[in-house]
């Protein structure tokens, strides 16, 4: 039900064409972007194909960055699926830092959503056993 | 297309709490996406049911506002939103936020929430 990969939290400043450099030096390195997502004006998280290629990127154009490990889980895309699994968490204690969305296939009905939590380990324990 | 926004506390269960209002009129989320702004957490969403979902956010007391953003579909490819991220840079448009509306054969959508609505439709079509 779930996988993990690795969401890059890259620093950008609060100004026009920030997210263009970003996307820019993304994409001149062929690296394609899966998902992104804005934090507040000064943070952009973004999860791409390739994680080294990225990661060496990043560096050499010294941008600030932190690297977090998220759960990709396919949800059926209807009522209620999300509101069950962020319930389960809450009851475990466990804190959803982030949510956003990674894709959908619509053949399946099922969206995949990316979720940032406080214990990742916990997490991927309790989920497995709700399938 | 409507985003809105609603700010819960960073806490466990605030996301829950607003998710399982939703789910309980059954209303569906189309596309989520979170954001810390100090210890306030923001929780953006875009559901199936506009009226709906305003009418049970109010009605459940929570902290909301709502905007109108711009979806825009791009091929999934490498540069594909470095083009149009620079096309709206040139035009000074700010984009304030983006996330993924759908990614499915090929195609990714997304939201932009920008601060000059009628310039980006303009670009973005």
């Amino acid at each position: 039900m779930s996988s993990r990969m690795k969401q890059f939290d890259v620093e950008v400043e609060d100004k026009l064409g920030a997210l263009a450099n970003l996307c820019e030096l993304i994409a001149s390195n062929a690296i394609n972007i899966k998902a992104i997502a804005t934090n507040g004006s000064g943070c952009v998280k973004i999860v791409t194909e390739d994680e080294a290629t990225t990661r060496e990127a990043l560096k050499k154009a010294k941008l600030l960055f932190s690297e977090n490990d998220i759960m990709g889980l396919r949800l059926l895309d209807r009522p209620g699926e999300l509101a069950k699994i962020t319930r389960v968490l809450a009851n475990q204690k466990i804190n959803i830092n982030s949510v956003y969305l990674l894709g959908k296939d619509s053949e399946r009905k099922e969206t995949e959503v990316a979720i940032q939590v406080s214990d990742i380990g916990a997490a991927t324990k309790v989920l497995s056993q709700l399938s | 297309m409507r985003q809105f926004e609603v700010r819960i506390s960073n806490k466990i269960g605030a996301l829950a709490s607003v998710c399982d209002v939703l789910a309980g009129t059954g209303i569906n989320i189309k596309a989520i996406s979170t954001e810390l702004r100090g210890d306030t957490g923001v929780l953006k969403f875009i559901t199936d049911n506009e009226v709906g979902t305003r009418d049970i956010i109010k009605q459940s007391g929570f902290d909301f506002s709502e905007y109108e953003i711009v979806p825009v579909r791009l091929k999934d490819e490498p540069g594909e939103l470095a083009k149009l991220a620079r096309g709206l840079a040139r035009l000074n448009i700010d984009i304030e936020s983006v996330f993924l509306l759908n990614k499915e054969n090929g195609v990714s959508e997304i939201a932009f929430k920008v601060n000059d609505l009628k310039g980006a439709k303009r670009v973005l079509g």
